[in-house]
């Protein structure tokens, strides 16, 4: 099967953690749309909440989610938005629990990459949809 | 917040911890707070049910992990009450599946607690 782009969606929220519950619920309406099955739902929701949390405390002022979907899988990139700012950033947030974040995200999806330019991820879900 | 905690007495010896809602960076320090207000009153064998909860993220896990050292320094126990089968999944992946005691209902929980003495 060819992999057909079929949509883009494009999510900005605050880097605050009590944004955190829109991009759940916007990944739980994307699935529901794409006709996926609760559990690959879930797993969406799983993986875009501990990517924003990866980025929470770089310190920058926006998360930005885009999901591209094609016809054999979507692929979301939570990345920063704009300049980091130093005084925003938390260097002593807990590295263990992002580990275990990371551990979360490789475990349900099956692409991980980190980007650099800006701070990110890169997540893939290979899974078939139809565009009807 | 889309949280809700609450304590009750389960016995002379156990505090059940009932948890309702999604539990991610934002909501745990709610719960944090609330098991440790246990743990500083003296209880360390915690029932914490998670029957309710929606969603957890490793936030969430790294809340339940501290309250178990805490409890575990006293001869404490934290034991899990969950069915649902994504937070089930949480637990598996993450390997606490082997760490945590977790169960199907509370009764189940209190009769470990019973049979301990």
């Amino acid at each position: 099967m060819s992999d057909t782009k079929l949509w883009n969606i494009q999510l900005r929220v605050p880097a605050e953690p009590e944004f955190l519950g829109i991009v759940r619920l916007a990944c739980a309406g994307i699935a529901h749309r794409l006709g996926l099955d609760h559990e690959v739902s879930e797993d969406f929701k799983l993986a875009a909440t501990e990517a924003c949390g990866h980025l929470l405390n770089l310190g920058s002022q926006e998360i930005e989610i885009s999901w591209d979907i094609s016809s054999d899988s979507v692929a979301l990139q939570v990345t920063t938005v704009g300049e980091l700012d130093a005084e925003l950033a938390d260097d002593e947030a807990d590295l263990e629990w992002k580990e275990i974040g990371l551990l979360l995200i490789k475990s349900v999806m099956d692409e991980v990459l980190e980007t650099t330019s800006p701070p990110g991820l890169r997540l893939v879900k290979k899974t078939e949809i139809n565009d009807d | 917040m889309d949280i809700k905690v609450n304590t009750r007495v389960l016995n002379d010896k156990a505090q059940a911890v009932e948890v309702q809602g999604e539990i991610d960076v934002y909501t745990s320090p709610r719960v944090k707070e609330t098991i440790n207000e246990l743990i500083e009153k003296g209880h360390y064998q915690l029932v914490i049910n998670l029957e309710g909860v929606r969603y957890i993220d490793s936030t969430g896990l790294g809340v339940l992990i501290g309250a178990l050292k805490k409890v575990r320094e006293h001869s404490g126990r934290i034991l899990l009450v969950c069915t649902n089968p994504q937070i089930k999944k949480i637990f598996n992946i993450t390997g606490l599946v082997k760490i945590f005691e977790i169960f199907k209902d509370e009764d189940e929980a209190l009769q470990i607690l019973a049979n301990a003495g």
